[in-house]
């Protein structure tokens, strides 16, 4: 009897550490996919550098990122292929909806389409500057915050698993 | 069908007009011009035109489908792939050239730096010039144009829309894939072969080598260096210091076929760059083309030493 309060007791405590655990887990995969949205934000940054034509600096900067924005990015290239006279900013604002962000960020990515492709290069490449130092912000941020509560998720953890432990007994 | 490719970089407001109106009226589209606070109009092989909303064409501006400024910006950016950036060194120049090798010239504000160019602002007009290829236009001109065995140094003379480019590709042809000679082509325009990621869309010959986008300069100087050419030719020659590349091109026993803005051989001679490249006397044969029956008639042909007509 004894032994079964304490494997029920191990067993309640390892529930609640588990769904801790994939709460935290959700969060990580959040801001991995703002990473990937960082590192895509970059190459079309060095692609823009080099001069690439846009859509070409696009579609190199997704390839090898999620899969989600390898997606979005093959539908803008199709819309732009069937039809060239498209503008870029309705295209890029399609893209962007796609992007697991949060609304402001999206908001921050959109905005972007209004200076890309123009002539003025130094100008570009300050937005993107500006709205990747925004998402690396945002994404340290959320990255201290997680690993904060994981501290403390794993304490608090640890100390129901043994007041479960405790009762039971 | 060129003229159809290039309404794919024209925004849904003017390329529909111009649908209706080449499918109804325009036969021979040349050019299509867009300029701010003026209305829509084309060249053809007819005269200038301008379109009305429903695609007719009228002689008379009234009535033309209006043209804004926004509308140019909107245009210049698709005509660039939403890259204007990647050709800020062509916009400089006045022009960017679309694939399938139409030139669109560009006027708007200058912005100078250094008192050199560097940047076009605020574009005010576009003129989308069509490239077409007539193969087998040249061939009247070959019997004078090839010697023993190989060719004479020619320069093909006009005004500009006279089917200078349009010769000078179907003659690149013709020597290549006809005589098989080893022509080398600078294209700093890529008007002659209309590259298309450094694929020439037009064909100009089997035996034929392109190199796009590059200063003729220089360009002249690489082939001569790396592709062995027997024949090397270049649009629109007659800038600074291009005399001296012309004639080291000679020296090395490389034929010429080359281009140049004019009217008459006699004019060259007064103009202070091409008057140098003249008096050295570097082409066997001078042909004056004009408008006259439509782009491409061959006025007459200069032998090159005496300027005396051949015919």
């Amino acid at each position: 009897m004894f032994l079964y309060k304490i494997m029920g007791a191990v067993l309640l405590g390892s529930c609640v550490g588990m769904g801790m655990w994939n709460h935290m887990s959700r969060r990580k995969t959040a801001f991995e996919e703002y990473r990937y949205v960082i590192v895509f934000l970059q190459k079309l940054r060095n692609g823009i550098t080099q001069r690439k034509l846009l859509l070409t600096a696009i579609e190199e900067a997704a390839e090898g990122s999620d899969e989600g924005l390898q997606k979005a990015v093959q539908k803008l290239l199709e819309s732009w292929e069937q039809d060239p006279s498209l503008e870029f900013e309705g295209l890029w604002n399609t893209l962007c909806s796609a992007l697991p962000l949060t609304k402001d960020d999206r908001r921050r990515i959109s905005f972007i389409g209004l200076i890309l492709g123009s002539q003025d290069m130094i100008g570009q490449l300050r937005q993107l500057d500006s709205v990747i130092r925004v998402l690396e912000q945002h994404v340290g941020e959320e990255e201290e915050a997680w690993r904060h509560q994981r501290n403390l998720y794993c304490r608090l953890s640890v100390l129901l698993s043994l007041l479960l432990t405790v009762i039971l007994l | 069908m060129e003229a159809e490719m290039i309404l794919r970089y024209v925004c849904p407001e003017i390329s529909e007009v111009l649908k209706k109106a080449m499918s109804q009226h325009i036969q021979e589209l040349l050019e299509i011009r867009l300029r701010a606070g003026s209305v829509l109009s084309v060249r053809t092989l007819q005269g200038v035109f301008f379109i009305q909303r429903n695609g007719a064409l009228s002689e008379e501006p009234k009535g033309a489908v209006p043209i804004t400024m926004a509308l140019l910006q909107k245009i210049l950016h698709c005509m660039s792939g939403h890259s204007l950036y990647a050709y800020e060194n062509e916009i400089r120049q006045g022009f960017l050239t679309l694939p399938g090798g139409h030139r669109v010239g560009i006027t708007g504000t200058a912005v100078m730096e250094g008192g050199s160019i560097r940047n076009i602002q605020a574009v005010s007009g576009l003129n989308i010039r069509i490239a077409r290829q007539f193969k087998g236009c040249a061939e009247p001109l070959l019997p004078w144009i090839r010697s023993r065995d190989s060719i004479h140094n020619t320069l093909l003379l006009s005004s500009p829309g006279c089917g200078k480019t349009t010769m000078l590709r179907d003659l690149i042809r013709l020597v290549s894939s006809v005589d098989h000679h080893m022509v080398s082509v600078v294209d700093e325009r890529g008007e002659i072969a209309g590259s298309i990621q450094g694929v020439p869309r037009f064909d100009i010959g089997a035996c034929t080598d392109v190199l796009s986008a590059c200063p003729k300069k220089q360009g002249m100087l690489m082939m001569l260096r790396s592709m062995g050419p027997e024949i090397l030719a270049v649009d629109e020659i007659g800038d600074v210091g291009e005399s001296e590349i012309l004639l080291t091109v000679l020296n090395s026993g490389v034929k010429l076929l080359c281009t140049i803005h004019g009217e008459e051989p006699q004019q060259l001679l007064k103009k202070p760059v091409v008057s140098e490249i003249m008096q050295l006397k570097l082409f066997d044969r001078i042909v004056v083309l004009s408008g006259r029956q439509g782009p491409g008639t061959i006025e007459h042909i200069y032998n090159g030493e005496d300027l005396n007509v051949l015919i």
